[in-house]
């Protein structure tokens, strides 16, 4: 049908479109029926003789029948065995060969063979290789983390990427940082890292250096304990233990201490302080409005007085110049000499450690070895005390850490008990 | 009149924030609070006046700059740890659910985060990350030697061991090792890197014991930041001596295909034993590495004198150095079993020396015991097991610590197997004018800057009999260290005084026995030495007492004259000065004089337990 040419659509009232009209099958039409004519008539109209013949003669070939032999009965197949035959309505298997893709259906293979086949649609593909990059991505990942290499490059090295771009922007795209507080370069204590100890804690020190350290470390325990002495002398101390506690008896002898007899108590009560602690007005001793004039009026003139004198000292204070300034002077030096006392004050607390929070920081322990301790070679060296509480002590030291006590984890909630109603303990 | 201040709305109430108010500020939990601040190295403060600063209150509180939270509130480090919050909520709950494809999905989009640009703000140059790396080295070799447990990540221990091993790497390539010194708690060491000094400590072997009240995650977190700024460091050390990083065994392929240690774990595994073994060079980046010559130069200064005794101790110095760069070169040393390997190889190798080991006690040997160009043995045994070579000295491991801290190679004697050691002096220790110094050291100084090697070797092949006098005297001095007249020492020693000298008589015995064996060690030695020394004379010290002396009395007399040209106002600090200077000179002799005494004492000691 798709071949069968529309035919064009033509007002044939005018001689002009006669010649568009497409007349080539009506002329094909004719065509046939001349030539059939030319041919001797249509065939349908032609007598069967005309057109076939009867061969009754058979050819040479045909005659000649083949003997039967003996051998041509052996290949006749028995009726018994024709089960075995192939049946001949069935038609044999096609295996198909040069097929084409389409016919298949490609939706139902997985995705990695329609990728070979080369069947996906973009958006397939597209994922395919997303999912692709994204485990090389992940092995590249893996490898980084598993390697052990930390630095591929020199950090050091000047790179002007930072420094082409608009400062305003570059801070707002947080490509670059804000410049760190000038005092974060500044160490917070100038205490070393590593603090080597004395010649005593060598590991086989000499007889003076080892006596030394011992000396240290015994002053220290002193100290410690006196210390810890004072601490129990005012609050342990202060209070009776059970033998010496104070009973009714004591309680009472206490109380009544220093208290005279009975018959003593009547003569007190004479002793009560006489008058009143106002006394009354008096009418002599009122102030009337002319008194407060008056005496306002002297309290006027008394500072006028006082303000003369004032002034009049401040006026004579031009003659002794000399000598104010020799006292601004002096204060001056005061503050000054005051200022440096500050000052080495606060250089000489300078590496101490500070007060960063809570608790204080205590000075560790001394690690040292007793003299019948001390081993006879490196072989039977026992080491002394734990490098990694060493360290944490002088971060703390160094006011890089705040000294801390261990928090123990407190349950929050009580546990719960029940009572079985059916199981009752006490009935 | 303008409008009145209000209380706290200026000065130091504003400059400074409590902890609690940073956290609100940051929305931070405390453990991200505190990472944080560790890794971008800001510190708590202690205010000036606490009162102003905590509004009146007088509790103590922790105290941060302002200016410094809200520096950390631009960090983009934040925002990884809210990320991370967030992963470990869900990591959980897919666990929680049973969950386990969900997990793992999770577990490999783990957000990670770099600390690169951290190290670059905290240390903008190279140099600044030098003068910081004591912190990073040390916490690098303490987490480098923990064992497996459940609080430290594998990793971080592993990544601590390499970056340690290579950074001794480079200090033996450097050759910038100074000190070491072995106390009780690890062994301290300092190198000289690009004119900072650098101070460590590394941890004896099988030394570790958990701290109780040490917060491991706060230590973990310094190591993190640490790793990352060692491995920079790192970088560039081996960049700018131009080898390879990360470090290449130079000798990779052929030792690996004869030895039969792939057998055994892997073959990274191998390389990584085989670059902690330390004995071997590392591959270098270029072929020809100029060497820089690094000595001062030699033109006359024409500034004033006190400038070129400077320039003039400076060069001095820098000889010393050079020299003992090369203090163990041309010396093969043995270790033996039970001796502490990694740190005898590091400072063999670093004074440019050669060692080895047995094959069994570890990867990485170059020859063995049956070597004949051994030329000394450590060993940590009172006695000398399996075949002894005559050709060879067998010392203990002080030696060669010992050796290191004196800048000369010291005679053998004192260090022969069983003997008593003389003391491991602490080279750390410098000594300012007019203080007391032990006799150890002071025979040790005296030797350093008077009698040089060849002095040394002279004396330790002639007058054996003298050490061994010296030696003697050493051990009766520790033996009877207790049993001295200290009248300030607590009621402990007093007990330790009796013990010892119960002990006293089986020590002597041991002592002679010990005498015995040394006497027969330096005839071997004498034997050997008269081989080797017929070349050598007697160095003749030069005499330099008269000149010494004119110098002394000219300086005199040109003090005397400055003392007198001091004004009155600085007249007092300048006597304070000579007091405090007099005191010291007068406590050290008393030091001496009490040492005298104790010596003696011993002496006579000594003296009648031999007569018995």
């Amino acid at each position: 049908m798709a071949d069968v040419k529309k035919k064009q659509k033509v007002s044939k009232n005018k001689k002009k479109n006669w010649r568009k009209v497409d007349i080539t099958d009506v002329e094909e039409h004719l065509e046939e029926k001349r030539l059939e004519e030319r041919t001797g008539g249509p065939a349908a109209e032609k007598p069967d003789k005309s057109l076939f013949v009867v061969d009754t003669v058979a050819s040479a070939e045909h005659q000649e029948v083949a003997p039967k032999s003996v051998k041509s009965y052996k290949n006749i197949k028995l009726q018994c065995f024709q089960n075995l035959e192939p049946d001949p309505r069935i038609q044999p298997a096609k295996i198909k060969r040069n097929v084409r893709i389409d016919s298949i259906k490609k939706k139902a293979l997985p995705v990695r063979k329609q990728l070979e086949v080369g069947y996906l649609r973009p958006a397939k593909r597209q994922a395919e290789q997303q999912r692709k990059k994204a485990k090389v991505a992940k092995k590249e990942k893996m490898e980084k983390i598993l390697s052990p290499v930390v630095a591929t490059y020199n950090l050091w090295e000047e790179d002007h990427n930072c420094e082409e771009l608009d400062e305003h922007y570059a801070l707002v795209t947080k490509k670059k940082l804000p410049s760190a507080p000038s005092h974060l370069k500044q160490r917070p204590s100038e205490v070393p890292a590593v603090e080597v100890p004395t010649g005593g804690a060598s590991y086989n020190p000499s007889y003076d250096e080892h006596q030394q350290l011992l000396r240290t470390a015994t002053h220290r325990e002193l100290r410690k304990l006196k210390q810890q002495r004072k601490i129990e002398r005012a609050t342990t101390d202060m209070f009776p233990d059970r033998r010496n506690a104070p009973t009714e008896q004591t309680w009472l002898h206490e109380m009544s201490e220093g208290l005279a007899l009975v018959d003593e108590d009547v003569e007190q009560e004479d002793v009560i302080a006489d008058g009143f602690p106002n006394a009354p007005v008096r009418a002599h001793e009122r102030k009337v409005r002319q008194k407060r004039r008056r005496e306002q009026q002297e309290k006027r003139l008394l500072d006028k007085i006082k303000k003369q004198k004032v002034d009049k000292q401040r006026m004579g204070e031009i003659y002794r110049l000399r000598s104010i300034r020799k006292e601004i002077d002096e204060h001056e030096k005061c503050a000054e000499e005051r200022k440096q006392l500050k000052l080495e004050k606060l250089a000489k607390y300078k590496n101490k450690p500070k007060r960063l929070g809570s608790i204080k920081y205590v000075e560790p322990d001394l690690e040292l070895k007793l003299s019948e301790e001390l081993s006879e070679s490196l072989r039977t060296l026992k080491p002394e005390g734990s490098l990694l509480e060493d360290r944490f002590r002088s971060f703390q030291k160094r006011c890089i850490l705040e000294p801390r006590r261990r928090q123990n984890i407190v349950k929050k909630y009580k546990r719960k008990t029940y009572e079985n109603k059916t199981h009752r303990e006490v009935v | 009149m303008g409008k009145m201040k209000k209380k706290f709305e200026s000065g130091a109430a504003t400059s400074y924030i409590s902890r609690n108010q940073a956290l609100k500020k940051l929305q931070l939990t405390l453990p991200d609070f505190r990472r944080l601040c560790i890794l971008k190295g800001v510190y708590p403060h202690e205010p000036k006046n606490k009162k102003r600063a905590n509004k009146g209150s007088t509790a103590n509180k922790t105290f941060y700059y302002l200016k410094d939270i809200q520096f950390l509130s631009h960090e983009p480090l934040i925002n990884k740890f809210r990320q991370f919050k967030i992963f470990v909520r869900r990591l959980k709950k897919a666990v929680a659910k049973n969950n386990p494809e969900a997990a793992a999905r999770l577990r490999d989009n783990k957000p990670l985060y770099e600390l690169h640009h951290l190290v670059k703000e905290r240390y903008p140059t190279f140099v600044d990350a030098l003068r910081d790396i004591d912190d990073a080295l040390c916490m690098c070799f303490l987490f480098a030697t923990f064992p497996r447990q459940k609080r430290v990540y594998m990793e971080m221990v592993e990544l601590c061991r390499r970056l340690s091993v290579e950074f001794m790497h480079y200090v033996i390539c450097s050759k910038s090792l100074k000190k070491v010194f072995v106390s009780i708690k690890g062994i301290y060491y300092q190198a000289e890197i690009m004119g900072q000094t650098i101070n460590w400590i590394v941890p004896h072997q099988f030394s570790y014991n958990p701290p109780l009240d040490v917060d491991f995650r706060i230590m973990a977190t310094f190591t993190e930041f640490y790793t990352t700024a060692l491995g920079f460091v790192n970088f560039r050390l081996f960049q700018l001596l131009g080898m390879h990083y990360p470090p290449n065994l130079s000798l990779w392929t052929t030792i690996h295909r004869t030895e039969q240690g792939e057998e055994l774990c892997c073959e990274e595994e191998v390389g990584n034993e085989r670059m902690a073994a330390l004995n071997q060079l590392l591959e270098m980046q270029t072929t020809s590495v100029e060497e820089e010559e690094a000595l001062p130069d030699n033109f006359p200064l024409g500034s004033t004198a006190d400038d070129t005794s400077h320039v003039e101790e400076a060069r001095k110095e820098a000889e010393a150095h050079k020299k003992l760069q090369s203090l163990f070169r041309g010396l093969k040393l043995f270790i033996c079993r039970e001796v502490p390997r990694e740190s005898l190889v590091f400072i063999v190798r670093s004074f440019g020396g050669e060692i080895s080991w047995d094959t069994t006690v570890c990867i990485g040997a170059t020859y063995g015991e049956d070597e004949e160009s051994i030329t000394h043995q450590i060993i940590d045994r009172p006695s000398i097991l399996g075949k002894q070579y005559l050709s060879r000295y067998y010392v203990q491991p002080q030696w060669v610590y010992d050796c290191v801290n004196a800048r000369t190679l010291l005679p053998t004697q004192d260090y022969l197997p069983g003997a008593v050691l003389p003391p491991h002096l602490s080279p750390f220790v410098d000594e300012a004018e007019g203080d007391y110094i032990p006799p150890e050291k002071q025979s040790l100084l005296n030797q350093q800057q008077g009698v040089d090697g060849a002095i040394a070797m002279s004396r330790q092949s002639e007058s054996s009999v003298e050490d061994e006098e010296y030696a003697d005297k050493e051990e009766r001095e520790s033996s009877a260290a207790e049993s001295s007249d200290e009248d300030e020492e607590e009621g402990k020693e007093d007990e330790e005084e009796e013990e010892e000298e119960k002990e006293g008589a089986e020590t002597k015995e041991e002592n002679a026995v010990v005498t015995r064996k040394r006497r027969r060690n330096s005839a071997e030695k004498e034997s050997v030495q008269k081989k080797s020394n017929i070349a050598v004379e007697k160095g003749i010290p030069e005499s330099k007492a008269q000149s010494e002396r004119a110098d002394f009395f000219s300086n005199k007399e040109e003090k005397k004259l400055a003392v007198m040209m001091i004004p009155r106002k600085r007249k007092r600090l300048y006597e304070k000065i000579i007091y405090g200077q007099k005191r010291k000179t007068r406590e050290a002799l008393k030091l001496q004089e009490k040492r005298k005494a104790h010596d003696k004492v011993k002496r006579k000691q000594g003296g009648a337990a031999a007569a018995e």
